[in-house]
C-alpha cells in the first residue's frame, strides 16, 4: 500500500504502464478468484510463473525482489510455527510439503498481481478508473476520499511520530505492550482528532463546491480499452483456464514429508 | 403532489433556499440532503476519511509492532473497533456500518486484488448488526451502537474463520492457529469498544461529535 503512494521519480515505459487501470484491477480480481478455486500445486505453479513474469515486466527488479524476500520471510516464519505446533501437538499439524506449499503459492500469485497494479498505476489513473466504473454516488465519494487521503494520513503519522519523538518517547513493540493506553494516547488520539477535523473541513468544502449536484460527471481524462488491454485480458483468462485444466487432468501426488 | 426533491422548483426546496440566505452552511447541508436524499456529502466524506485512517493505522501498527504477532493483533483490532464506534457516533444513520465496510472492502479489492471473498461475511455481519442497533433503539442510543459494534465483530470474525477454512482446506489443522489468532484479536475488539466510547466522550467534549 505504501508503495502505491510513493513517488516514482522515473517510471520506465513498459507495456504494463500502458494498460488501462481497469484491466489491471480485473486481473487482480480474476487472480484472487482463481487462487480460491485452485488447490493443486501444479496448477497454482502455472499461475505463479505467469504472474511473476507479469510483475517482472515492471522492470523494477530491486523493489520486486525486496517484496519477494519479505514474503519468503513470512513463509519461513509460518513454517517455523507449524513445526513448533507439530512438536507440541503432533496431530494438530501435518508437515507434508504439498499441503504447506499450496497456501504459499496462493500468496505468491496475489503478491505478483498486487505489485503489478500498485507499481504501475498512479492515484489519478485509479480515480479515473473508479469514475468510469459508474459506481453509485454513495460509494464513489468515500472510495475516492479514501484513496486520495491515504498519502495525507501517512504524512500526518510522520509528523505526529516526530512530535512524540521530540517529547522523548519512542514507538517500539515494547511501548505497545507495556503501556498500550499511553501508546493510544500519544499516537492514535491526535491522529483521530486531526482526521475528523479534516473530514469536517473537506465535507464543507465539497458541499460548497457543489459536489454531487451534477448528474453527469465529466472525467479529467477519458479512459478507453485498447488492443493491448484486450490481449492481456484474454491471455489472463486463457491462463486461468489452463490452470483449471491442469487441476482437472493431473490428480494430487501423495506428497513428501519434511 | 410531486414528492421528488430533485425538482428545483419543489416548494420545500425553495423554502430551504430562502432560509439559506441567512446561513450558508445550513443551506449547503439542506440542499445536499435534498439532492441526494439519505446521505449528505459530508457523511460520505467522513466515512471515506475514517476508512483511510483504518488502513493507515493497521499498517502503522504492523510496522511498529514488527509484523503480525499477538500484541499487534490485539492493538490492530482495538484501533479498528475504536474507529468503528467513533464512525457510528459521528454518522448516526442506518447503513453507515455497511457502507463503511463496503468501502473498505472495495478499495482493498481494487488496489490489492484481495478481500472480496470477505464481502459476503462482512455484509451479512453488517446487516445483522444494523438490525441489532435498530432493535435496541437505533443510532440515538449509545447502548445500541456499542452492542451493534460488538455483534458485528463477533459475526465477522466467525465468518472470516469460515473463509480461512476455504483458503487452508488442504491443511485443516491450521484452522486451530487461525481460531486462536482470531480469539486473541477479539480481545482487542472488546477493548476497542471501551476505548471507542471513551474517544466519543472526548470528541463530544471537543464539539466534534454532536450530542
Amino acid at each position: 500500500m505504501l508503495v502505491l503512494f510513493g513517488n516514482d521519480p522515473a517510471p520506465q515505459p513498459t507495456w504494463i504502464r500502458r494498460l488501462d487501470v481497469r484491466t489491471k484491477m480485473a486481473i487482480s480480481a480474476l487472480a484472487s478468484t482463481a487462487v480460491m478455486a485452485l488447490n493443486q500445486p501444479w496448477s497454482l505453479s502455472l499461475l505463479v510463473v505467469a504472474s511473476t513474469l507479469y510483475a517482472l515486466s515492471l522492470r523494477r527488479l530491486k523493489l520486486v525482489l525486496v517484496c519477494y524476500l519479505a514474503v519468503l520471510f513470512l513463509g519461513a516464519t509460518a513454517l517455523l510455527f507449524i513445526h513448533g505446533l507439530h512438536w507440541v501437538w503432533p496431530r494438530a499439524s501435518a508437515t507434508r510439503i504439498q499441503d504447506l506449499i499450496v497456501p504459499f503459492l496462493r500468496t505468491g500469485v496475489m503478491v505478483n498481481v498486487m505489485l503489478a497494479l500498485a507499481l504501475s498505476s498512479n492515484i489519478q489513473s485509479i480515480l479515473t478508473g473508479l469514475k468510469s466504473l459508474r459506481l453509485p454516488f454513495c460509494i464513489f465519494i468515500p472510495a475516492v476520499v479514501m484513496i486520495r487521503f491515504i498519502p495525507n494520513f501517512i504524512e500526518d503519522v510522520r509528523q505526529i511520530a516526530e512530535t512524540v519523538r521530540i517529547r522523548g518517547y519512542r514507538f517500539t513493540p515494547w511501548l505497545l505492550g507495556s503501556r498500550p493506553l499511553l501508546a493510544v494516547r500519544l499516537l492514535f488520539a491526535p491522529l483521530l482528532f486531526r482526521a475528523l477535523r479534516t473530514s469536517d473541513e473537506l465535507g464543507m468544502a465539497a458541499e460548497l463546491k457543489g459536489i454531487g449536484y451534477s448528474r453527469i460527471l465529466s472525467p479529467y481524462k477519458s479512459v478507453h480499452f485498447g488492443k493491448l488491454d484486450v490481449g492481456v485480458g484474454l491471455t489472463a483468462l486463457l491462463l486461468v483456464a489452463a490452470a483449471l485444466a491442469v487441476q482437472l487432468l493431473f490428480p494430487a501426488s501423495p506428497g513428501v514429508r519434511i | 403532489m410531486d414528492l421528488s426533491l430533485d425538482n428545483p422548483d419543489h416548494p420545500e426546496r425553495v423554502a430551504y433556499s430562502h432560509a439559506s440566505v441567512e446561513g450558508g452552511v445550513l443551506s449547503t447541508r439542506l440542499n445536499s440532503r435534498l439532492r441526494h436524499g439519505y446521505w449528505e456529502v459530508r457523511d460520505l466524506v467522513t466515512i471515506g476519511v475514517l476508512a483511510a485512517m483504518t488502513k493507515v493505522a493497521s499498517l502503522l501498527v504492523a510496522l511498529v509492532g514488527g509484523g503480525m504477532n499477538p500484541l499487534t493483533l490485539v492493538f490492530k483490532n482495538l484501533v479498528f473497533t475504536s474507529l468503528l464506534v467513533v464512525l457510528l457516533f459521528k454518522v448516526p444513520k442506518s447503513g453507515s456500518l455497511i457502507l463503511f465496510m463496503v468501502i473498505n472492502i472495495l478499495v482493498t479489492m481494487l488496489l490489492m486484488g484481495s478481500g472480496f471473498f470477505l464481502m459476503p461475511s462482512m455484509l451479512l455481519a453488517g446487516i445483522i448488526a444494523e438490525g441489532v442497533i435498530l432493535a435496541l433503539g437505533g443510532y440515538q442510543r449509545t447502548f445500541g451502537i456499542i452492542i451493534g459494534a460488538a455483534v458485528y465483530d463477533v459475526l465477522f470474525k466467525t465468518g472470516s474463520l469460515a473463509i480461512s477454512w476455504v483458503l487452508i482446506r488442504e491443511q485443516p489443522q491450521l484452522l486451530w492457529i487461525s481460531a486462536i489468532m482470531v480469539a486473541i484479536g477479539y480481545i482487542g475488539s472488546l477493548a476497542g469498544l471501551v476505548t471507542g466510547f471513551l474517544f466519543v466522550k472526548e470528541l463530544r467534549h471537543a464539539g466534534i461529535i454532536r450530542e
